[in-house]
């Protein structure tokens, strides 16, 4: 067991806690249900700019990404920074439409959202279902990765770091709510930042400066210094999926989207959108350039997803390794607290309080109940870590786009189209997750296209024909937004 | 239409119009500017595409935000900036 690894590590785990306790510590503002989902709607610009960029941020771009990035050299770099626009485009695509349509209607989850605008039980507990099913998927391979992680660097054996990892997780989530997840996102990604940028200039620094490191690479293979990759892989409508399914999709993500509704004022949002482009800009490139330089110092690794813990115990003195080693599990954690409250937020909120309570439940009951819900996803989700199922891998793989195929249309065109309503929204669901689902199950790949394609291509369709062949909303809904 | 309906409207516009702006600079600095070509021991399409194009959106971003996107009370006309009471949204 490597200590001086572990001890960093262990010391920046102990620090979440801490945040999640003092936070909660704080007196409670509003009700318990606005504080504990989304913590009273009071986050400021900066904080608002590291969530959003932790979130999206998983083990994915810190992990996998560099690992292809290892691989296809500079053209996955190119890939990478098809990231670039994606805060400004939810924010600003979402915003302030969402947030102040969320205000008038007192909306805490995207689906009071979705019920305020379509007035369909029927939308909603298929979005509900369909969120609880693609995050508890993905949160338990972001636990496997964090696992692993721990794992690889320090020796510490899976279970064990599975465990100290999911507590500390589950612990600051459970006592501090929203609030402590969007905190010791900012935390965590200001951490990310930092950890990146030092290990570029690591990199740099071992290789000799980055001229020397781009011939060293041409001779390894002239491919990975040019944008289509080795053996032409990174082809035209391979980089066109990643626009819709990494880009343009985001828009669509439903933990994304909730931050758009926990903002305090619009000036937090224009600050938020400035903040977070810019970091999510230099994230992405620095983790991915690191990832394909890597090539040159670690030639021979058979598992290309150990790329950025090996470089950094190869270009850094143990204990600053240690130290932004915590960056990745920073990712890591930051996108599994965020989508655990929201899948709790859609159980206690959407499911329970709308559909299942006959009568208003108390304010303590609520208050256990949420705490509870929490507590027993966690659970669930480690339970599943421990021993993954095969299947899970492959929910995985489904569920970011599946979200996507999803939820994008009934969100962007529920904000911005008057004329759709709750049948047009229903289609658009059912088409996108069944075409998507069916088109990933079969391997079918028109054109070459990701299944995300074809499927939003379908499910915008649905949205618009099942629309415009069934009645208008009502006058209330569309005076909600703003056309009476 | 309301005031603050509008001033979204525009603002999401002008959101993917520059995503969309991104993507063209994106496109033509990667695949236009020949593979073989160095600058400064640096391929240039990567120079391009990756840092310069980043780096100019990023302050196009920064001047939209400044310029074009309006301070607006969230809380809408009705409310004030008060936060909304706890009424269900059935009614």
């Amino acid at each position: 067991m490597n200590l001086e690894l572990l001890i960093p590590l262990v010391i920046y785990l102990c620090a979440m806690l801490g945040l999640g306790f003092w936070l909660s510590r704080r007196p409670q503002q509003g009700s318990f249900v606005q504080d504990y989902f989304l913590g009273n709607r009071s986050m400021g610009g900066f904080v608002l700019a590291m969530t959003m960029v932790a979130t999206y941020a998983s083990a994915s771009s810190f992990i996998g990404g560099p690992g292809a990035a290892y691989r296809m050299g500079l053209g996955w770099v190119l890939l990478a920074m098809i990231q670039v626009p994606t805060v400004w485009l939810t924010l600003g695509v979402l915003g302030k439409q969402f947030a102040h349509i969320a205000r008038r209607v007192n909306a805490l989850t995207i689906n009071d959202m979705l019920y305020a605008r379509y007035r369909s039980p029927l939308v909603v507990i298929l979005a509900a279902l369909g969120l609880l099913a693609a995050f508890v998927a993905t949160m338990v391979v972001q636990f496997i990765g964090g696992a692993r992680l721990l794992e690889t660097v320090t020796g510490l054996p899976y279970q064990g770091g599975l465990v100290i990892f999911a507590t500390t997780v589950l612990l600051y989530t459970l006592i501090g709510g929203f609030r402590a997840v969007v905190i010791t996102d900012a935390v965590q990604g200001v951490l990310m930042l930092l950890g990146t940028l030092v290990l570029l200039a690591g990199v740099l620094h071992a290789g000799g400066g980055a001229g020397a490191m781009f011939s060293a690479l041409a001779e390894i293979d002239p491919g990975l210094v040019e944008p289509r990759g080795p053996d032409g892989f990174l082809g035209i409508s391979f980089m066109l999926s990643f626009w819709v399914l990494v880009c343009f999709g985001v828009i669509g993500l439903p933990h994304s989207a909730i931050r758009c509704l926990a903002y305090k004022d619009s000036g937090a949002m224009h600050k938020g959108i400035i903040i977070g482009t810019l970091v999510g800009a230099l994230l992405m490139f620095g983790m991915h350039f690191a990832g394909a330089l890597g090539r040159v110092l670690v030639p021979e690794l058979t598992v290309p997803d150990k790329v950025m813990p090996t470089l950094m115990l190869t270009v850094l003195p143990p204990i600053v390794a240690g130290l932004f080693l915590a960056g990745p599990m920073a990712a890591i954690m930051s996108t599994i607290d965020s989508q655990l409250i929201q899948a709790s937020a859609t159980l206690v909120k959407d499911l329970y309080l709308n559909y299942l309570s006959r009568t208003p439940p108390s304010p303590t009951a609520i208050k256990r109940a949420s705490r509870l819900v929490t507590l027993v996803l966690g659970l669930v989700v480690l339970w599943a870590a421990l021993s993954p199922p095969d299947m899970i891998i492959w929910l995985n793989l489904l569920a970011f786009g599946a979200l996507q195929a999803i939820f994008f249309w009934p969100l962007v065109l529920g904000l911005y189209w008057w004329r759709g309503n709750a049948s047009g929204a229903l289609a658009s669901m059912v088409t996108g997750a069944l075409s998507y689902g069916l088109l990933i199950q079969f391997g079918i790949k028109p054109l070459g296209l990701h299944a995300i394609v074809p499927s939003l291509t379908l499910s915008g369709l649905a949205y618009v024909f099942g629309s415009l062949l069934t009645a208008p909303p009502t006058a209330d809904v569309r005076a909600l937004f703003g056309r009476s | 239409m309301t005031d603050i309906v509008s001033i979204a409207r525009r603002e999401a516009t002008l959101s993917v119009v520059l995503a969309v702006l991104y993507m063209l600079g994106w496109w033509l600095s990667a695949y236009l500017v020949p593979p073989g070509i160095m600058l400064a021991g640096w391929p240039l399409w990567f120079v391009l595409s990756c840092l310069f194009n980043p780096v100019l959106f990023v302050v196009l971003c920064v001047l939209m935000v400044r310029y074009s996107f309006k301070t607006v009370a969230l809380d809408g006309p009705e409310q004030g900036n008060k936060p909304a009471p706890e009424h269900s949204h059935e009614s």
